[in-house]
Order: C-alpha cells, then structure tokens, then sequence
C-alpha cells in the first residue's frame, strides 16, 4: 500500500523534476572584437533547466532589471567572480513560473554581451483573484430592504406605532441577509456572490457588488447594528416615520459603501450616507445640533471631493476606462512612484477625516454630544468604519509606493490619534464626549495596524472596526441610559447608581470592561494583534501606543468608579433610579454576548479577514 | 418639407407675440394672454422634440447642421438641445407668472409678450450662424429682459434694477460689438465658418501676419460683453441688483434661461469661431472661470436675501461651466453643456419655490424661509433637491453634470494642459465650500419654527411644477445620465464642428 | 486713399471717449449717450473696413446696429422716465435702495 502512494507520488512529481534542459553558452570572438551569449534570447517551459557553460574568455553571468541595464540586479541570480571555463546551472527557483530573466556579463556589459531568457510566455502572472459571480442577488436585496423600508414606513407616517414595527421587521430581515452573506462568503479567497448591472458603459461605470473577507465583517456588523439601533429608539416621539426612514436609507448607503467594488459608486454611496446623517443630528440633536450637522457635513464633504478627484486620477491613469476596483487596482504595477504619492495623499486626506485621524478629529466630538442616541450608535458603529474600509479597499491596493511613503505619517497620525484622544477622554465629564474621544484613540489603534503593512496589522485593524463597530455603540447606549433613566450624563453629577439599578449597572460595568480592552473580549484581541505586528515592523515604539492603552484603562475605570460607584449623589433624584427599561437593556445584552462571543473565538472573524489582507498585501506585492 | 420649415419654433413665437397685444384689443380676460403664450411655447417644445427624434421628416440631418436663411440661421444638435431648455424655461416662468401676478397687476399683456419676445431672441442666439445674427438674438432677449425687469413701474426696487441693469447691459453690449468689429477688422468675415478658417489660416502660415495683440484685444471685448451676459467675475456686479429687485419669474428667467444664452454665445464664438487661437484667450478665461467660483462663494456666505443669495451662487456656478472652455476637448465641451442645462433647471426649480414663498407674502429674506418645511413639504423638498444638486451631491442632477464637468477638464488637463487641473482642484473646493450657504437655508427651511401662522395655501401650479423639478433633478436625470450624457456629446460634436 | 489703420485709431479713441463717459457719468441720461459713442466706433471699424475689403456685409452691420441703437435708447429712456417719475432723479449714485 505504502509502496503504491509512493508510486503514485512519484508519478505525480515526475513532469515536474524533469524539465527539458537547455544550454547557453558564453563566449568570445577569438580577437575580442565581440562578446556574446549564444542563444541571446532561449525561449524555455516553466520547470525546464538552463546550464551556462563557458567557451572561452573570462566572463559570469548574473540578472539584470531588463535589456538596458548594465548592472547586477540587487538580489537576482548570480554565477559569481568572473571565470574561465566550467559551467553553472540556473537555480530552478528562477524557471518555476512565467517570467522574463534578462542577464548580463559584467565585465563586458558596455560590449553588450547581454542576453535573456523568457519562460513560457514571457509575462509575470498576476495574483488571481477569483471572482465568483451569485445565482442569487443577496447583494441586491441588501441595498433594496432598507429602501423599500423607508418607502414603507412613509406609507404609515401618521401612525404612532407602524414605523418603528416595520423599521424593526426590515432591519430584522437584513440582519438575516447579512448573515447568510457573512457565512456565504466564508474565508475564501478574493470576492464571492458578485453582481454587475451596467449603470453608465461610456464611462465603464457599474454597479459592481462583490464581498470578501475584509467586507463581510463590515456587512455584518452594518446589520448587526441595523435592529439595534431601531430597538434603541423605540420610543422616538418626535416625526417617528421620517425617524425610521432615515435609519433605513442610512443602512443601504452604508450597505453600498461596503459592498460596491467601484470607485464611482462607492463614491456615491459614500456621500449619500451623509445625507440621512445631517439630517438625523439636525433634527433630533442636541442643543448645540445646528452647528454639529454642519461641521459634520462640511469637514466630511471637503474631504471627499478631495477623494473624488484621487479617484478620477486613477480612472485617467489607467486609460481602461472602468472605474472598477480590482481593474484598477491590477494595473498598479505601471502608476509611477510620484503619481501613486499624489493619489495616495488625496485618497488618504478624504478617510482621514472619516477614521477620523488626528488633526481632523474635531467634527466627531460635535457630532456625537449633538446626535440622538441612535445616530450616535450609527455614526460610531458603523460610519466611523468607513474611513479604515476605504483605506484598505480603495487606497492601499491602486497605491503600494505612496502608502510605503506615507508609513511614518500614518504612524505618527496614529501614535499621535491614540494619546490625544485618551488624554482628553480623561478629561471629559460628558459621557458622551468621552466616548467619542475614546473612538479616536481606538480607530487610531486600527490605523496603527494598517500601518504596519503586515498582514497581522492589517487583520487587527479589521478586527479592531467591527469590535469597536459593537462596543462603541454599547458605550452611547449607556449614555442614552443615564440620560433617559436618571436625567444627565454628566459624569461628577452621577454616583451610586449601582445600588439603585443593580442590573443595569452590571451591563454598564461589562461594557466598559470589554471598551478598555479586557482579555476575552474582542477589543483585546484586535489590540494584541496589532501591537504584535507593530513590535515586529518598528520595535521598541510600541511604548507609545501601549502608553495609550494604560491611558484608557484609566479612564474607563475612573469613569466607572465616579459614576457606577461611589456614595449616593445628591445633584441627582437618586431614589428615583430604576432599571432601563427592555428596549434599552436587550440590545446592550446583545451586544456583550457578540463581544465575548469574538472575545473567545476570533477565528470566526479572524480566518476571512486574515484571507483577504493577505489578498490585498499580495496585490500591493508586499507579501 | 422645405428645410426653412425649421424656422417654425420660432414663426409660433412671432405669432404669438404679435397675437396677444391684438388679443388685449378684444378681451380683458388675463387668462387668454398666459394661455396665448404657452400654447405657442407648447407648440414649439413639441415642434423641437420631434425635430429632435424624426429629424428625416424635416429634410434635417442630426450629424451635420442645416443652414437656412442664406447660412445665417444653423439648425444643429447644439442648437436644438439648447432651445428645448430655453422653451421649457420659458414654459416654466409663463405658468409661474399666472399665479405669481394676481388680477390686479396691470400690463399683463405687455408682460407676456416681451417673455416670449425674450425666449425669441435665445432661441435666434443659439441658432446663430454668423457675429450679426448672435448680436441681434442676444440683443433681442436684453431689450425684453430690461423691460421686463423694470416691469412693475410702481416698485421703486424693480424700476431701480431695470435702470441699473439697462445700462450695464448697453455698455457690455457696446463693447461685445466693438470686439466683433474687430474680428471684422482682421478676417474681413462675420460668418463663424469664415472667421474659424481664417483664425486656422493664421496657424496653418495660409495667412500672412501677425495678429495676435489684435486677436487678445477682441478676445478681451468679447469676453467682457458676453461676461455681463454669463455674470462673471469681475462682470458680475449687476447680477445681485437685479435678481433681488425683478419680480421672481423675471429672474427665474435671467438666471436660468438667459444664463444658458449667454453661454450659448461663450460657446459658438469661442469653442467654435476662435478655437485655433485658443493660446490668445484660454488663460483670461481660465482666471476669470477661477476667480468668479471663489468670489461668487464667498459672497454668498454672508448674504441675507435669497435673491442675492442665489444669485452669487449662479456667479460661481458659470465659474464651473468657465473651466471647460480653455479645455476645448468634445468630452469637457459636453460636460459644460450638461452643466449649463442642468443649471438652468436647478436655478429655475429654486427661484420658483422662492417668487411663490415671496407671492403669498412671506418675503425674500432668509428669515422667510424658517420653517418652510412645516408649512410645506413639497416645497421644502423641491427646495432642497435643487440646493444639493447646485451643491453637487450625488445621487442629484447637479453632480452627476458637475462630474462630466471635472471629468472632461480633467482629462483634458492630465493629457498635457497640466494647468486645467488647478483649476479643477479650484472647482473641488469651491464646491465644498458653497455647500455652507446652501445647508444655512436647508437649515432654516428644516431645523427652525416658522414665524406666524403655518397654514398657507401655496398656488397649485408652483406645486406641480416643483414636483415636476424634483423628479427631473432627483429621479430623470439620474437614473437616465447616459442619455443625457449622449445628448450632451451629440451637441458638444455639432458645436466643435 | 486713407490706411486702414487710422480708422482702428479713430474707431478706439471714440471708444476710450465713450467708455470714459459710462465710467465717469452721473447722469443716467449722458451714460445712455455714451454708450451710443460707443456703438458708433463700432460702426466706425465696420464701414472703414467694408470698403476695405470690398465687401457689403460690414455696411449692413451697421445698419442693423443703427436700429439696435434706437431701439435701446427707446427701452432706456422709457425706464428712466418711469424711475425718474418714482425719484425725480436720475443721477446714478441716487439709485442705492440696491446695494451695487
């Protein structure tokens, strides 16, 4: 039996050891008047075997970048110091795949003794990407649910309760979608259940749907938080159907945001998302909400036209005329460095904002004290997302050379996003305002992994979205908690509400727990894994970042110390705390489970999202 | 048919104007006058769709341009895209001005007359073959329009913008003609043919000498003419006047129609007679289509009445629309176009939601727009579709032109004319920044309460015609932008010839 | 036989006359006439330059301009009397109840 594998084997490994062999020689004329390898161009098979053998003259061979060039490639195959006589064979590392091998005698480069070999057809394959087309538009239904929602809920907009029942039944029915995209796409590699409907052929303009491992988490986590926050909301009072129908429309642009594999559409939907967004903090914020909508919208908006015009660059450079991403993305080979720094610096200035990155931070804050509770979950959750999304789907694949060049400055960004946004989240009394600090610092933390450039780096940094993309909101329910059950969220004014709502302080104090990065919770595991792969890419920096850790543990537990614990407080009705009511627990339950869940087992998130950065690094030609 | 028989847009017009002051003569029923002249602008639209879609019937070919009347009138795409915009703004302002003027308004007859006049002479501007016949159309629709502006004789604000606006117009006009004498000086043609192959001569060493001080001098004339037209910078100062002191369907048509003439002209004089001496002019263009973008913005930041307002923000728009010209490629010519149609619906939709909210006595102030969203939803609505389409938000009209826009100019600016893409980037941020005056009225319409009493009956008419705004900006245009774009490229061919 | 290039001379000092005369004027009435200064030197350049080349299109250029010119004194005039009517003024500097 064991004789029989081997055969079997054998014969399997047969074809592949035995190459045709080939031989080139290296000679001269007898007078020195030229120099030359014969054949000058030998055409050979993938697997087959090259043997120089020398004539006469002192002469080596080693690579070259191509036919022009008069010296030795950095690293290229060698045969050492010049010799006289004897033979060496190419090492068969260099005839295992397709390729051009141009070589050179060193000494007599300038007499053009060169020569080259091309195996097969001569062309470095590209990585292949698969892309599996659907038999069933799941991907369609996504971005068509929500609408018909919102179209819905206008139907019953004079009913008190209709809108919130319907909102509640179509963020259901997406969630149920989401999942089954999720496990659909698995951990495969490149983009499954694609779909294509041709919007604008004279611009190569489609509506290009595709998922991979790095947007299912996304997809997921869009629908995780779709019936969440409807259920957050339950007892909106103010305009309840013009309430739910800009939730709704909000979760298909965020749905198109994550699930388009075209630059033009996705800049659509990227805008549209802010659309609902204004809308949600002008008419239902705070106070000071009228200013907030508009910083929000402005500093946003700036920064994506910038990205439009990096994206039309691209479209102009390639000269394919089709705006699709991965199209795009596979002729990055033949954008110059300078052109790749130029698109790199607009696209990265337009997510910037959106992560949002240190110095472009000062919208967020505004925004999150201003939004209702359930804009907040939403702007947090999700929209925060999209910015480190865009990063790594649409910057880092068409521009390897101009992130290379931007590393220092994405790194500073971060350092710099991690320490100043927990240094003010220890000053904050706001819950809110701290919270929303505290999402600087931890989206500076994903924009340190994907800084890295590694795949560990960049994986964390995903990890890092979707456990922030939960816990996140679970921190502002709290806050919506506090301002619903005891009146403020002020955090010097609460104290000893631990043992007036016993439960509900216990949800609070698990949540901070897994906020500040808890073993068994998926913060931490998004935390280890990039502070592994940014140990391993600069060393001993790694203090700064971890600093910043200490720094949040800090104020979450100082937090939860003044305003969970502690004697009674006398600004607040204290006797009058009760428990949140079940709209406003279950969701904060839900979403502990979900932390502890990807707390103990990451590998559900961590296999496709691993997959498909190592799909994106492979595509910027780094791994 | 006789190819002359695509002169009859125009014959309906003529007849209608010389009908309703007979009309006046029998009846005193306001209603006959309004109904006179959409009948005709009906007329006409449905005239220029069919000659659009069956153009063999009319012994026309969409490819080439038909010359009628000696080769001074040209009958091409360009030219018939432009005059269905013109009738249907024109169609537009009648219905408005029937809700907008009520029975007591005198000289109604007058009033419809000269609008139809008006569209008559866009209609001759853009069908212009030759400088004569350009300055005659564009000529044609300044006369009406001041009077027009001036119409209300009793308002000392309308009399005021008809004088300021008269003057202006007469001294831009004044020099428009200077600079096509002279062209007339230099070539010895009026006809755009002879002049462009002359102009091409002067390239190509057929033609001996050297004009090009004369050539940037005209240029320069020409420019500063159809500039008062287009208002931008530095010929823009009438523009605020005059839209916030005419009566609003008045400047609904400034701002929509006679805009889109201006730049009617802009086009057939520079894109198509002057192009092979663009070196002469492309940088005072380039200048002025940057400067007017930043100067129009930021004006409009700290204005208070509407009218003011949109008008400021019409000035940055033609900055936009400016940047494809020293382009000169078909792609950015057909993005300039879409956002010249686009514009004067955009505008157009906006100035009839703000002469119907100043018609039921609210006022032009902003303030009057607290709270507009509780009195009326669809207003509101219509409102704020136009504003995010002048923004250039997608999914709206506005972006998707503004996108063929940038699109073609920055092409044309990264296959060599490297300079185009500052004034791309320009046009970027410009449109960032217009974006906060527009969300300071989308605020005030949503976010604030209304002053006073919140049931008011809007007219009928205003309503459907801002829904009908609204589904042409939010739901036509965007889901059918190929097409738009293709009509766009077949006028943008015709026009570069 | 006059150069052509005395008549481009005559036509623009008429011009500068004409413009300098807009620029200057206070008086709404004057601006209207210089205006009219202005369309002459046009006219000037067309009729110089159509026996130039001996050709009638610049002849019947500014015959056409001629009747542009009336009928934009016409329209001009009949607003000005309705704003003198309101003011009883014209002077241009009196018309600020628009911020130029």
């Amino acid at each position: 039996m064991r004789l029989f594998f081997a055969l079997i084997l054998a014969a399997l490994l047969l074809p592949a050891v035995s190459g045709e062999d080939h031989t080139v020689l290296v000679s001269q004329s007898a007078d020195g008047s030229s120099y030359y390898f014969e054949p000058e161009v030998l055409n050979i098979e993938v697997g087959d075997n090259v043997t120089f053998v020398w004539l006469n003259g002192s002469h080596n061979v080693v690579q070259s970048s191509d036919s022009a060039s008069n010296v030795y490639l950095a690293g290229g195959f060698s045969s050492g110091v010049p010799q006289v006589g004897g033979n060496w064979s190419l090492p068969s590392d260099y005839t295992s795949q397709d390729s051009t091998l141009y070589y050179i005698c060193e000494p007599h480069a300038t007499m053009q003794m060169k020569g080259s070999i091309i195996v097969g057809t001569g062309e470095v394959p590209l990585p292949e990407i698969s892309m599996e087309f659907g038999n069933f538009p799941w991907l369609s239904y996504l971005l068509v649910f929500p609408l018909i929602g919102a179209l819905w809920t206008f139907g019953f907009r004079d009913s008190p309760h209709a809108p919130r029942i319907i909102a509640l039944f179509t963020t259901l029915f997406t969630l149920i979608i989401s999942f089954i995209v999720f496990f659909k796409t698995g951990s495969k590699s490149g983009y499954s259940l694609m779909e294509e409907y041709v919007w604008a052929p004279n611009f190569g303009i489609s509506l290009l749907l595709g998922v991979d491992g790095l947007s299912s988490p996304m997809v997921l986590l869009t629908g995780i938080i779709g019936p969440l926050t409807v259920i957050f909301a339950w007892h909106e009072k103010e305009k309840p159907a013009l309430f739910f129908a800009l939730l709704l429309v909000m979760q298909t642009a965020l749905f198109g945001v994550f699930i388009t594999l075209d630059y033009f559409v996705f800049y659509v939907f990227w805008e549209i998302v802010l659309i609902p967004m204004f809308f949600l903090i002008a008419i239902w914020g705070g106070e000071n909400r009228r200013y907030a909508s508009i910083k929000f919208f402005i500093y946003t908006f700036t920064a994506s036209v910038i990205m439009l015009v990096g994206f039309m660059a691209l479209y102009f450079e390639t000269g394919a005329e089709t705006f699709s991403m991965i199209e795009i993305a596979k002729q990055n080979g033949n954008f110059s460095e300078s052109f790749q720094i130029w698109v790199f610096a607009a696209l990265f200035i337009g997510f910037a904002v959106k992560i949002p990155s240190v110095p472009w931070h000062t919208w967020l804050p505004d925004a999150h004290v201003e939004a209702p509770t359930a804009g907040s979950i939403l702007l947090a959750g999700v929209m925060l997302k999209m910015g480190l999304y865009g990063l790594i789907r649409a910057a880092l694949p068409v521009a390897p050379l101009g992130a290379e060049y931007f590393v220092p400055v994405m790194v500073v960004l971060a350092i710099v996003s991690i320490l100043y946004g927990a240094a003010l989240s220890l000053g904050q009394t706001d819950l809110k305002k701290l919270v929303a600090y505290s999402s600087v610092s931890h989206m500076g933390v994903a924009l340190l992994g994907v800084a890295t450039m590694t795949e560990l780096g960049l994986a964390g940094a995903v990890f890092m979205m979707f456990a922030h993309g939960i816990l996140s909101p679970a921190m502002f329910m709290v806050a919506g908690v506090l301002l619903h059950q005891v009146g403020t969220r002020d955090i010097p004014k609460l104290g000893g509400l631990a043992k007036h709502q016993p439960n509900t302080a216990g949800v609070f104090v698990v949540i901070f727990m897994g906020s500040l990065g808890l073993p068994g919770m998926a913060v931490f595991v998004a935390e280890l894994s990039v502070f592994i792969a940014f140990f391993e890419s600069h060393g001993y920096w790694l203090i700064l970042p971890i600093f910043g850790m200490v720094l949040t543990a800090g104020y979450h537990l100082w937090a939860l110390q003044r305003a969970i614990f502690g004697e009674d407080s006398e600004q607040i009705d204290i006797k009058n705390v009760h428990e949140a009511p079940w709209y406003e627990m279950y969701p904060m339950f839900a979403i502990i489970v979900l932390a502890v869940l990807f707390g103990i087992f990451p590998h559900y998130l961590m296999d496709p999202i691993t997959v498909a950065c190592y799909d994106i690094l492979n595509f910027m030609g780094v791994a | 048919m006789d190819s002359s028989s695509l002169f009859l847009p125009e014959i309906l017009l003529i007849a209608s104007i010389m009908a309703i002051p007979a009309l006046h003569i029998f009846t005193e029923n306001r209603r006959s006058y309004s109904i006179c002249s959409n009948v005709s602008l009906v007329g006409a639209f449905i005239f220029l769709v069919l000659s659009w879609y069956y153009p063999d019937s009319l012994s026309m070919d969409r490819d080439v341009s038909t010359y009628i009347f000696y080769d001074h009138f040209k009958v091409d795409a360009f030219s018939q895209l432009f005059k269905i915009v013109f009738v249907l703004t024109a169609l537009i302002v009648s219905l408005v001005s029937t809700s907008y003027f009520d029975e007591s308004e005198p000289h109604q007859p007058e009033y419809f007359t000269l609008l139809l006049s008006s569209t008559l002479g866009m209609m001759v501007t853009a069908s212009a073959n030759d400088f004569l016949t350009l300055f005659v159309g564009i000529e044609i629709s300044a006369f009406s329009s001041y009077a027009m502006v001036a119409f209300r004789k009793k308002d000392d604000k309308s009399t005021e913008a008809g004088a300021k606006y008269l003057l202006i117009g007469a001294f831009s006009s004044a020099l428009t003609l200077y600079g096509i004498s002279l062209i007339y000086a230099i070539t010895g043609f009026l006809t755009f043919d002879g002049v462009n192959s002359f102009m091409d001569g002067i390239n190509n060493g057929v033609v001996d000498g050297d004009f090009s001080e004369v050539i940037f001098i005209s240029c320069l004339f020409i420019m500063a003419g159809l500039g008062f037209k287009i208002a931008v910078v530095p010929f823009h100062a009438w523009a605020p006047d005059v839209y916030e002191g005419a009566p609003t369907p008045v400047t609904t048509l400034l701002a929509a129609a006679s805009k889109a003439m201006g730049f009617v002209a802009v086009f057939r004089v520079f894109v198509f007679a002057l192009d092979s001496v663009y070196e002469e002019w492309e940088l005072i263009l380039g200048i002025i289509a940057l400067a007017s973008m930043t100067v129009g913005n930021l004006a409009a930041i700290s204005q208070n009445d509407i009218g003011r307002m949109l008008a400021y923000s019409s000035i940055a728009q033609a900055g936009y629309i400016m940047i494809a010209i020293p382009a000169l490629t078909s792609e950015a010519m057909s993005g300039a176009i879409a956002h010249t149609l686009v514009h004067a619906f955009m505008k157009g939709g906006a100035f009839v939601v703000v002469g119907c909210v100043g018609a039921v006595g609210l006022g032009y102030s902003l303030d009057s727009y607290k709270g507009l969203a509780k009195r009326s939803q669809l207003l509101a609505l219509a409102m704020t579709v136009c504003l995010l389409s002048l923004v250039g938000i997608p999914p709206f009209a506005g972006f998707i032109s503004k996108f063929f826009l940038f699109y073609g100019t920055l092409k044309a600016g990264m296959a060599g004319n490297s300079w185009l893409i500052i004034l791309v980037i320009g046009g970027v941020l410009n449109s960032a920044l217009s974006l906060y005056y527009y969300l300071k009225i989308m605020r005030y319409m949503y976010l604030y309460d209304p002053e006073g009493s919140e049931d008011i009956e809007f007219p009928n008419t205003v309503r459907y015609i801002s829904l009908g705004v609204i589904l042409l900006l939010a739901v036509f245009f965007p889901l059918y932008w190929e097409s738009l774009f293709e009509l766009c490229k077949e006028a943008s061919a015709a026009l570069m010839g | 036989m006059i150069e052509p290039i005395n008549f481009m001379i005559f036509s623009s000092i008429l011009l500068l006359i004409g413009a300098y005369g807009v620029i200057r004027n206070k008086n709404s009435i004057v601006v209207l006439m210089s205006v009219e200064i202005m369309l002459t030197a046009a006219n000037v350049n067309f009729i110089a330059f159509s026996s130039y080349y001996n050709d009638l299109t610049g002849q019947i250029v500014a015959l056409f301009i001629t009747t542009i010119a009336a009928a934009e004194v016409a329209i001009g005039l009949a607003i000005l009397l309705s704003l003198f009517k309101q003011r009883d003024t014209i002077e241009l500097d009196l018309l600020d109840r628009l911020r130029w």
